[in-house]
């Protein structure tokens, strides 16, 4: 029995269910005429089919093989990374792009596999400033300005 | 057509397309391309597809052609890249060139550094060369034969490549098939092009274009790739090699010629395949060069074949892989599904139409295989150095840009925050996919061709005024149908279950 595939294949078949049930609600047309509902329909009942193949896969292996997935894992950097993400996309279009990206350099740079505080700096202004002008100024993509103005 | 014709026609097309490369813009973005892919090679931690996605935003201002063109040159370039590493530290730049590092290490070791990186390259651009021949060759005539095709056939088509992607996955088939139902799940979020309803868009103006390739693409390769390599400290040992000599010697060259011919055979028709890719092919090319030797135990002690043999198997298969997505408008690997992404965001429809309408691109990007790989022969060895001294770049430098590269480039597409919280979320799917090994290039296959499948349901079904056996009585759709159900139930056959989990297994080495 492998317990990881148990776990996950019963949250896919859930998540599968879900879209099962609601597609009809889209409509599922006649057979002249499909409905918008259809295909979700038909993806969330494959989802349930094949999880629950994955599903009876797992409970009926016999190898014995127990795999420590979560060990040996640094969350820290992990928790780390995701925090500063979602903060940087809070953050992103009131502070506007160069600062908010500088801060997540120098955080990432300083913080996950320690640079020095220099080379954090540094790193976190050139390439803020780099992407900048890629994106800004050669793609002509608006970034956000935030309160300040850039 | 009667061959006289045909290749009046090909010599025109091949002159055209060198035409069109050989315009300095184009060289430009050739070389920036096969540089970039060289670099993404070398360097652990970022493959093909990551790096595709992450340049991607930066095309849109290119013509169509040139942006193929550097796209496809990151694609080849990281195969030629890979084999530096996986031959210098044991470390394989790319997945395709995990099995380079077998003896291609070993020679390293035995101070045949040189002669083992020298081969990789020489191999490589042979393979790199003769394919794109023969995807010239092939290409063509299959978009022709594909004009033919209906809804019911493409269908059929598209839901073969699925379950074979599918079965030709390393793991298991009903986690892939699973991923690919999600695919097109995913691929149906969004107005409806046929009734413009508005599904599964959580009453979010972000979600009714629906789930954009480059977010989601970006997310599972790019953020996905980076938190999988951040749970572990990566502390590389950089053996460090004598490189005095890198032309290989007339018995290395006896020794190699039958393992490339092979390698390129064996590289271009697993490329076409889809799933087949450049990671089977090298193994494949691998197992078969230790079944031709005559002393296979040697293999693993820094035999020349197993390196030649797959590397040239995995750069003909980039090329292989061409055809499907340039003739048919299917792509076949995750790269394809991405490069596909890229000629939709250019407003081209990939498909038979392609070549007849859209010639230029066609040729244009073909005869650039051809100076791409002249280049990266040119780049590979004299910078052999250079690469060297690049692999020495800690993560902790690449990955904080990595990340902020991936959230700009998806916002810079809509200037739209929501896409770059699409990007995290899939970031984070991407790596408990890896951790729980769901394989990432059915759900991407499934999710770029959702909606061409979609339509071409509801077309055959309108068709055949709502019967399902339109797909088994055109006999085109029937063999691909056929061949999908033989797919579906393979793994309930003990032989071929057998034989799949031998090579999931990788005990061919």
């Amino acid at each position: 029995m492998r317990r990881h595939d148990l776990i996950t294949s019963s949250v896919w078949f859930l998540i599968g269910l879900s879209i099962a049930i609601y597609a009809p609600t889209y409509g599922l047309g006649t057979p002249g005429m499909v409905g918008s509902g259809f295909i979700p329909f038909i993806a969330g009942i494959l989802m349930c089919c094949f999880s629950a193949a994955t599903f009876l896969n797992a409970y009926l292996d016999k190898s014995g093989i127990v795999k420590r997935i979560w060990g040996n894992i640094q969350f820290r950097n992990l928790f780390l990374v995701l925090f500063a993400l979602l903060i940087y996309i809070l953050l992103l279009e009131k502070v506007g792009f160069i600062i908010c990206t500088f801060f997540l350099i120098v955080l990432l740079f300083r913080f996950i596999d320690p640079e020095t505080w220099l080379t954090s700096l540094l790193g976190g202004g050139l390439s803020s400033i780099l992407l900048y002008l890629i994106f800004e100024t050669w793609l002509e993509a608006q970034l956000p300005k935030g309160f300040f103005g850039f | 057509m009667d061959f006289e014709v045909f290749s009046v026609s090909l010599i025109d097309n091949i002159l055209m397309g060198f035409s069109i490369t050989f315009e300095p813009f184009n060289i430009m973005v050739c070389f920036i391309g096969v540089l970039v892919g060289t670099l993404v090679g070398v360097l652990p931690g970022l493959g093909p597809a990551a790096a595709i996605s992450l340049l991607l935003p930066t095309t849109f201002r290119l013509d169509v052609t040139s942006s193929i063109i550097m796209l496809a040159g990151i694609y080849y370039g990281a195969m030629y890249g890979g084999s530096t590493t996986s031959i210098l530290v044991n470390i394989p730049g790319e997945s395709s060139s995990v099995v380079t590092c077998l003896d291609g290490y070993q020679m390293a070791r035995k101070g045949r550094a040189g002669p083992a990186l020298g081969i990789s390259a020489f191999s490589s651009f042979i393979a790199g060369t003769l394919s794109v021949v023969a995807l010239m060759l092939m290409a063509p005539p299959l978009g022709e034969m594909a004009l033919k095709f209906g809804p019911p056939e493409y269908f059929s088509l598209m839901f073969m490549g699925l379950t074979l992607i599918a079965f030709l996955s390393s793991g298991s088939m009903s986690k892939a098939m699973l991923m690919a139902s999600f695919g097109l799940f995913l691929g149906t979020i969004g107005l409806d092009a046929m009734t413009a309803t508005s599904r599964f868009t959580l009453g979010t103006m972000t979600l009714l274009d629906g789930v954009g390739l480059v977010p989601v693409v970006m997310g599972l390769f790019g953020i996905g790739e980076v938190l999988s390599n951040l749970e572990q400290p990566v502390r590389r040992e950089i053996f460090k090699p004598k490189i005095d000599r890198l032309l290989p010697t007339v018995q290395d060259w006896i020794d190699s010629t039958w393992p490339i011919i092979r390698g390129t055979l064996v590289g271009f028709f697993l490329g076409i395949l889809p799933g087949g890719g450049a990671v089977l092919s090298s193994f494949a090319s691998y197992a078969m060069e230790k079944r031709f030797s005559k002393s296979p135990e040697k293999f693993g002690t820094g035999m020349i074949a197993g390196v030649a043999g797959p590397e040239a198997a995995n750069n003909s298969a980039t090329s292989g892989a061409f055809i499907p997505l340039l003739s048919l408008g299917i792509p076949g690997t995750a790269v394809m599904a991405i490069m596909l992404g890229a000629l939709m965001l250019h407003g081209i429809q990939p498909g038979p139409l392609l070549i007849k309408d859209h010639p230029n691109i066609f040729w244009g990007v073909v005869t650039s295989m051809y100076v791409g790989n002249v280049m990266l022969l040119v780049l590979n060895l004299p910078l052999i150095g250079l690469w060297v001294r690049i692999l020495k770049v800690r993560y902790s430098i690449l990955f904080p840009l990595i990340l902020v590269f991936c959230l700009i480039g998806s916002y810079s597409l809509k200037n739209n925050i929501g896409d770059i919280l699409i990007v995290v979320i899939f970031g984070v799917i991407g790596y408990l996919m890896r951790k729980y090994e769901y394989e990432t290039p059915p759900l991407i296959l499934a999710f770029v061709l959702g909606n061409r499948i979609e339509v071409s349901l509801r077309q055959s079904f309108l068709l055949s005024d709502g019967s399902p056996l339109i797909f088994f009585q055109r006999p085109i759709s029937l063999v691909f149908m056929l061949v999908a159900a033989f797919l579906l139930v393979s793994p309930m056959i003990p032989a071929i279950k057998k034989k799949k989990s031998v090579l999931d297994d990788k005990q061919i080495l």
